[in-house]
């Protein structure tokens, strides 16, 4: 008979626990990459120079951590979509569980590894600082933290909810592929679409996707957008998951 | 358009094939989860500590934003005004001088500046000058037409007058450096901040020197090679 | 009530059926052997139990509930095989601690000093384990997990015989000491006779025999004689097997036999014996020796 009963939110919790303690690689290659990073930007700001042939010249370095930004935002696509792998997924099936516990456990996973994009991102900005504070003449246009520290933390914010958004947008796209591998095929052919026909996703227009998020002032509405965008993105997720059959060789 | 379509793929593939070997290698070099756990935490310490030094650093090193403009002021025209004779900010006039000049004025070649003569027709041998200051502006990606004014960094020479020769000295190097910082737009969205663009540029001007002379001195001027090289302007 | 029951279940793969319409009631607390040939479905049906794939067709029910997708099911039952995915990043100490983590009967101290027993130092990773090694630490999280429902598939893959002995030994102790319903499928099936109460072989599809293993034994007899006799003899009963060894033809037969009939037998010089369970299971499943040398002479004659 029945010895142990289990509520979905306890073993979620214990599935996220083992989750994190099997993944510590996963983290640490973002910081490796933010390190790397870091490095590379910082030794080759962008440099511009205007010179208008009257004696006069003016150069100078832009730095900024968009380069951090990018990484960051690379990694969070490739690791949702990492975690749909078969490995993965077997790994949380040698212990206790169903879908939905490994599907929240994923969940809260892909969360933590979000909000450390984003604080370690936001942060990374400040060692960017430094970076500029040793240059020549210096102009810094990003307050601090003492300065306005809700601009600080939006910023933590935004880029917690970007990362979070990506990651899940890798992991419908690795769990749809993992449901067929036909999948593989349709994405190609949409992003084939894409470029042949134009559909423009570029940021300034009016009605593209990423202004949908990006053209977006009201920092509630913004959430309201991100929260429900990653509720419909899981939802699928799940739906499909949901059926699938594990250690199925 | 076409780049991307091959490029993003592909790139993502590397990503997505470099990220597995690396996390694959991590996992098998045998590193304890404790490693991870204390590799993590040490990095937000560091990066917590970068704060705290780049917000003491903000405060101590010191450094002034130059003052910003905008546009209107960029486009500032000031041999028009001193044409059409109307008020130029005080901040624009680097010297007010009167020169004692009796017979010509010799004006050798010079570089670098520009020279607007202006004839009074008193007879009086008193030479008025005035010297602007040069100017340079400068938009650094911003999409808004705000420049920051960074004229206070640029050194000019006076001109040297020897009783009826004045020469305009070869003027200094102007080579400005400035180090820019700001967060990423993506990160700037409720922050208020402005976004930045990948565009900028500068507007700058030459020493501009302003002579009214009266109509009795005979000016002796350089001859002018070419149209371009029209740095003197002669006001009748 | 029984642990494990079936009615009518189905598995298939787009159109390849794996296991046809089987019905099956496993006794709760009873250690059952699952037994068949390569493929015959022995691994997919413990993987229907474990609800790690779906049953295409039919009623699977373990302890009453539906497994697919049953957190209690899962948190009641264990899947001990040769391909369990544990992490790399994990050394077995720390999967150990997982184990804790997971299941509510775990015997850590008991799972430690398997491991020190086998030779298996907690600072390992379970990757680098030899096959052996690695059947061997899988089989322990088996033993120490004390699920009240236990599967081992092929649960001695690459263990050597001092191993293999050793499991064995371990296995029926600790269920002796806390009794729980433990599914067994392994092909040496005489290494594992004496353990097994129940045996359930699966054979096309379908189940060959379920029941207790003294009933394996008694369902045939063994016949040698010349094959003239034989043929004269024991034409009563359906044969299930017949071989040749040397002059002496081994007729395997369904033990339907009443006392007055074997001893009729005996007198015609018929040597009349009982069969081992895994001889019984050999023959049922035409495993007998000789099987493959019926293809090559076969194409000899040819």
């Amino acid at each position: 008979m029945f010895t142990t009963q289990w509520s979905v939110n306890e073993l979620a919790k214990r599935q996220y626990l083992f989750k994190l303690s099997t993944n510590g690689a996963v983290f640490t290659t973002l910081i490796v990459l933010q390190i790397i990073g870091t490095i590379f930007i910082s030794g080759a700001g962008s440099t511009f120079m205007n010179d208008w042939g009257e004696g006069i010249t003016f150069n100078f370095t832009s730095i900024s951590n968009d380069g951090q930004v990018g990484l960051t935002l690379f990694w969070a696509l490739i690791v949702g979509f990492l975690l749909t792998s078969a490995a993965q997924r077997n790994e949380s099936f040698s212990f206790v569980t169903n879908r939905l516990t490994f599907q929240l456990a994923n969940f809260y996973f892909i969360c933590t590894a979000a909000l450390l994009g984003g604080v370690t991102t936001v942060l990374l900005g400040s060692v960017m600082k430094i970076v500029a504070l040793f240059g020549d003449n210096i102009i810094i246009e990003t307050t601090g933290l003492l300065t306005s520290p809700l601009d600080f933390f939006s910023r933590i914010l935004v880029m917690t909810a970007y990362t979070l958004l990506l990651m899940m947008i890798g992991y419908l796209l690795g769990t749809l592929i993992q449901f067929s591998k036909l999948f593989i095929v349709l994405f190609g052919l949409i992003w084939f679409m894409y470029f042949t026909f134009g559909i423009n996703l570029s940021v300034g227009e009016g009605e593209s996707l990423l202004y949908f998020y990006y053209g977006e002032t009201s920092i509630l509405l913004f959430i309201l957008k991100v929260v429900v965008s990653v509720s419909v993105l899981f939802g699928i997720s799940f739906f499909v998951t949901n059926r699938l059959e594990v250690r199925n060789p | 358009m076409m780049i991307f379509m091959v490029l993003i793929p592909v790139l993502l593939l590397l990503g997505l094939v470099l990220i597995v070997i690396f996390t694959k290698n991590m996992k098998r070099t045998r590193l304890k989860k404790k490693f991870h756990r204390n590799f993590i935490f040490g990095y937000l310490l560091l990066l917590l500590l970068g704060l705290v030094v780049a917000e003491v650093m903000e405060r101590k090193v010191e450094h002034q934003n130059p003052p910003k403009v905008n546009v209107e002021d960029v486009e500032f025209d000031l041999p028009a005004a001193i044409i059409e004779g109307t008020p130029i900010p005080e901040k624009f006039v680097l010297a007010k001088r009167s020169h004692k000049v009796k017979g010509e004025l010799v004006i050798p070649s010079f570089t670098n500046a520009y020279l607007l003569i202006e004839r009074t027709p008193d007879n009086s041998h008193t030479i008025t000058e005035t010297v602007y200051t040069p100017e340079l502006m400068a938009n650094i990606g911003d999409e808004n037409d705000v420049y920051y004014d960074v004229t206070e960094r640029l050194e000019s020479a006076l001109p040297i007058w020897e009783s009826n020769l004045m020469t305009v000295p070869k003027q200094p190097l102007n080579n400005i450096q400035y180090t820019f910082y700001h967060d990423s737009n993506i990160l700037n969205q409720f922050t208020g901040e402005k976004t930045y663009g990948y565009s900028s540029g500068s507007v700058s001007r030459s020493m501009t020197i302003h002579l009214i002379v009266p109509e009795s001195i005979v000016l002796k001027l350089p001859e002018l090679e070419n149209e371009y090289g029209t740095y003197i302007d002669v006001i009748e | 009530m029984p642990a494990i029951t079936l009615k009518n279940v189905t598995k298939s793969y787009r159109s390849i059926t794996v296991l046809n319409q089987l019905n099956l009631e496993i006794r709760e607390n009873v250690i059952t052997g699952l037994v068949g040939r390569n493929g015959v479905g022995k691994t997919t049906l413990m993987k229907m139990v474990a609800g790690f794939i779906k049953e295409s067709d039919g009623e699977l029910r373990v302890f009453g509930e539906r497994p697919f997708n049953s957190l209690k099911v899962s948190a009641n039952m264990i899947f001990i095989d040769d391909m369990m995915g544990f992490p790399d990043a994990l050394t077995l100490g720390d999967l150990l601690m997982e184990c804790d983590r997971f299941y509510e009967n775990w015997d850590q101290d008991l799972a430690m000093r398997l491991l020190e027993y086998f030779k298996l130092p907690l600072t390992l990773n379970h990757r680098v384990l030899s096959k052996g090694k690695r059947s061997t630490f899988n089989a322990v999280v088996g033993i120490a997990t004390r699920c009240p429902l236990t599967m081992f598939d092929e649960p001695i893959t690459g263990m050597d015989a001092g191993a293999r002995r050793d499991f064995y030994r371990a296995l029926l102790k600790d269920y002796l000491a806390h009794p729980r319903t433990i599914l067994l499928s392994s092909h040496h099936m005489e290494e594992m006779e004496d353990l097994l109460e129940d045996i359930l072989i699966i054979d096309g599809k379908s189940i060959a025999f379920h029941g207790p293993i003294t009933e394996l034994q008694e369902k045939f007899l063994s016949l040698q004689a010349k094959e003239s006799v034989l043929k004269s003899h024991a034409t009563r009963y359906g044969v299930v097997h017949r071989s040749n060894a040397g002059p002496m033809t081994e007729w395997i037969v369904d033990n339907e036999h009443t006392e007055a009939e074997v001893d009729e037998l005996k007198q015609a010089g018929i040597r009349v014996s009982a069969l081992s369970a895994s001889e019984a299971y050999l023959a049922m499943t035409g495993q007998t020796t000789g099987g493959v040398d019926d293809v090559y002479n076969a194409m000899e004659r040819e």
